[in-house]
């Protein structure tokens, strides 16, 4: 336990800033939904880190983890399957031109 | 066994059936019509065979209406089975003909249809255990015929024809309705075992007893055309041939003849019914002979025999001979409707009914010698057995009437015989199977049905005929009659222009059925005198009140019009100007408030849209950005509040 809980934290405070960062600044869909999973990876970490350290004997902590690990997986394969569609329709993939819901 | 009932529906539901046909099936309407009727012929003989093992079927339904319990329904017994033979296997017959004869009508589906409805209500008629199934399915099978002879609607003799039938035949319906209602009055029911059992000590059973046996007796007139309500069957000619053979030769009229059978013991316990059916059947059957002696339109003529030989047979029935009389009927269907198939394959080949220039025909020439040897009663046919019951019954001192009719009735069919069907041969008609076998087939039946005499008289227990010098005498005026008429019509004997002029005021005499026709005519004329004076009356004083009486109430009804336009009309105008007043008003304040602090609010809400509308960019990172920056500022919010 030389780690301290605050390194952690850090780290995560980390990987949600360049998450953010990406998904505001990225054009590319696939940047857009990578950045996101970055945010995820944050807040996962964050998770953990807190179970860890503060309350070790509950599986409470754990399973959080496995839901967002799920969320994640399934926002993925959602958001990668909507943009394969609007790639086939439209022969791009550039976020800031799609700025329409009709098809 | 089948049940009872199913014999007068089959040929109903073929009529159904005929009725719902698509268009271009119609040509098979009368192979449905002859099914029908041949699937009835069948349980018939299943019938007639059992009832002459003594098995008797019933099949009775109780009708409760208005707290009356009436039962109604169907039986056979010897009388009953026999007939619906009879009638089942006539109509077979008469259908398939018609299939050819109709082949190239246009109103074919019509005419079948009401051919299979006309089976089905005379086998119900036949069948009927009751006076009021006899009565529901007399009235029916007078509407078939209605319809029948109206076939040819488009020519007016032929609609008019219709009409007399139905009105003359009415005024005897009404004297059967009253019949059975005096029944119900009198017993509750009208069953036939009921009506005709003997009350005690050999009095009849039923109140007015006479009267109804009278009212019956009309009712039988009226359908069988029996004077005075005669007049209607020569004009039922005009409708088509099969539907002369079957239902004004064969069966219906034959009808009035099976209901004095039916009834026999009533009438006979009534000396006025008893009467009236001697006096009616008397003056029938002569002037009919007569009045058939002299027609010159073959059709007609078969009429007037009709009518001749119901007459005979309601001698019988008069004569306390009413198995005679049912035996008598059923030779003559068979050879009556015979002639008609026969006159009717000449006649339609011609396109008239004119005897002279009839053309050649052998089938129809056979047929109708088949027919017109068996109404003359030369043994072997049916005729010869039937006349001989009736006339070996007969008192002797009324031998001599009936062998003068035996005599006229020679002379008159094989007059028609040698004026219509010898003459030479032309153009040759071919006729179809469908003409052919029912011809046959007829004629086979009344060369054969006098040798079923003897089981017939045992089911009906009829007595047996007894041959003997009588009957060979009557075949003798038969053989005088056919003798003479070949004399004058074959041979020519008296081929004197001089003679010819001379009968011709007597044919015009007994055209007419020996004056028996005017008759009626006569009632009309006095009626219409009646109806006269009383229109007379009518204008001149009716007329005149009823337009005084019109002026008074006119006189009212401008004085109450005054008073309306004086009172209510002012009245109503202030209470409707008041309110349009207030309309206005209201419509005002509509306007101006309401309308208009709807719209302001509505107008405020679109520019406050159009306002916010620039922020929906549509680009992701916006919103996503809007999100941050309020989790961002929530958070500080949150830390700034140590919440």
């Amino acid at each position: 336990m030389s780690v301290p809980l605050a390194a952690y934290l850090a780290v995560s405070a980390v990987l949600f800033g360049i998450g953010v960062f990406g998904v505001l600044s990225q054009r590319g869909a696939v940047m857009v939904l990578m950045s996101a999973e970055v945010i995820l990876n944050a807040a996962m970490l964050n998770t953990i880190a807190f179970w860890r350290y503060r309350a070790p004997n509950d599986f409470a902590g754990q399973i959080f983890a496995l839901v967002i690990l799920t969320i994640a997986a399934v926002e993925m394969a959602v958001g990668l399957a909507v943009m394969v569609m609007i790639y086939r329709r439209r022969k791009m993939q550039m976020v800031d031109k799609i700025a329409e819901l009709r098809g | 066994m089948t049940p009872l009932w199913l014999i007068p529906v089959l040929p109903v539901v073929a009529m159904v059936a005929i009725l719902s046909l698509p268009q271009r099936w119609t040509r098979h309407a009368g192979g449905i019509a002859s099914s029908g009727a041949g699937f009835a012929t069948a349980l018939m003989t299943v019938h007639l065979a059992a009832t002459a093992r003594g098995v008797q079927h019933a099949s009775t339904t109780r009708l409760t209406f208005a707290g009356t319990t009436v039962d109604v329904g169907l039986a056979t017994d010897p009388l009953s089975a026999v007939m619906g033979t009879l009638v089942a296997v006539t109509a077979t017959l008469v259908l398939v003909y018609s299939i050819g004869y109709m082949a190239e009508d246009q109103g074919k589906r019509r005419f079948f249809a009401v051919m299979s409805l006309f089976t089905g209500a005379m086998l119900s008629l036949v069948l009927a255990s009751d006076y009021l199934v006899l009565y529901l399915s007399w009235e029916a099978v007078g509407l078939c015929s209605y319809l029948l002879i109206g076939h040819y609607w488009q020519q007016q003799n032929a609609s008019r024809a219709a009409f007399k039938a139905f009105l003359v035949t009415r005024i005897g319906d009404l004297g059967l309705l009253f019949a059975v209602v005096l029944m119900f009055a009198g017993l509750g029911t009208a069953r036939f075992d009921a009506v005709l059992a003997p009350g005690p000590a050999g009095t009849p059973g039923l109140p007015f007893a006479s009267v109804i046996a009278v009212l019956i007796v009309v009712g039988a007139l009226g359908k069988s055309a029996q004077f005075p309500l005669h007049w209607w069957l020569p004009d039922a000619m005009a409708g088509p041939t099969p539907v002369s053979a079957l239902i004004h030769s064969a069966t219906m009229v034959a009808a009035g003849i099976y209901l004095l059978a039916r009834s026999f013991p009533l009438l006979n316990a009534a000396p006025a019914a008893h009467n009236l059916i001697l006096i009616a059947a008397l003056v029938t059957t002569f002037g009919s002979a007569l009045a058939a002696a002299a027609q010159t339109d073959v059709k007609r003529l078969l009429a007037y025999s009709t009518m001749s030989q119901l007459g005979e047979m309601g001698l019988a029935v008069a004569l306390a001979l009413p198995f005679a009389a049912v035996f008598q009927l059923i030779a003559h269907a068979t050879f009556k409707a015979l002639l008609f198939l026969a006159a009717g394959v000449v006649a339609q080949a011609a396109g008239s009914n004119a005897l002279t220039g009839l053309p050649n025909s052998r089938v129809a020439r056979w047929g109708f010698l088949a027919g017109a040897l068996s109404l003359s009663g030369i043994p072997p046919c049916a005729g010869f057995w039937s006349k001989t019951a009736v006339t070996t019954g007969a008192p002797p001192a009324l031998r001599v009437i009936f062998s003068a009719l035996t005599f006229l009735s020679s002379f008159y069919i094989a007059r028609a015989f040698f004026l219509g069907f010898t003459g030479r041969a032309q153009a040759r008609t071919s006729e179809p199977l469908s003409f052919r076998i029912p011809m046959y087939a007829l004629a086979g039946i009344t060369l054969v049905t006098g040798f079923l005499w003897w089981p017939l008289a045992g089911l009906l227990r009829a007595p047996r005929p007894h041959l003997g010098r009588e009957a060979a005498a009557d075949v003798l005026v038969a053989g005088l009659g056919w003798a003479v008429a070949a004399a004058l019509y074959k041979w020519r004997a008296l081929n004197a222009a001089a003679f010819r002029e001379q009968a011709r005021g007597l044919q015009g005499l007994l055209k007419g059925g020996f004056g028996t026709d005017a008759l009626p005519l006569a009632f009309a004329r006095v009626a219409s005198s009646v109806f006269q004076a009383v229109a007379a009356f009518e204008t001149n004083v009716l007329d005149a009140l009823s337009s005084a009486v019109a002026r008074g109430v006119l006189r009212v009804a401008y004085g109450a019009g005054i008073v309306e336009n004086g009172v209510f009309d002012r009245g109503s105008s202030a209470v409707a100007e008041s309110a349009w007043r207030m309309a206005t008003r209201t419509n005002w304040l509509d306007l101006r408030l309401l309308d208009r602090s709807v719209l302001r609010s509505a107008f405020a809400l679109r520019d406050l849209g159009g306002r916010l509308r620039p922020l929906q960019t549509g680009r992701i990172y916006h919103y996503l950005a809007a999100v941050f920056l309020w989790i961002v500022v929530a958070s500080a919010i949150a830390f700034a509040l140590r919440w």
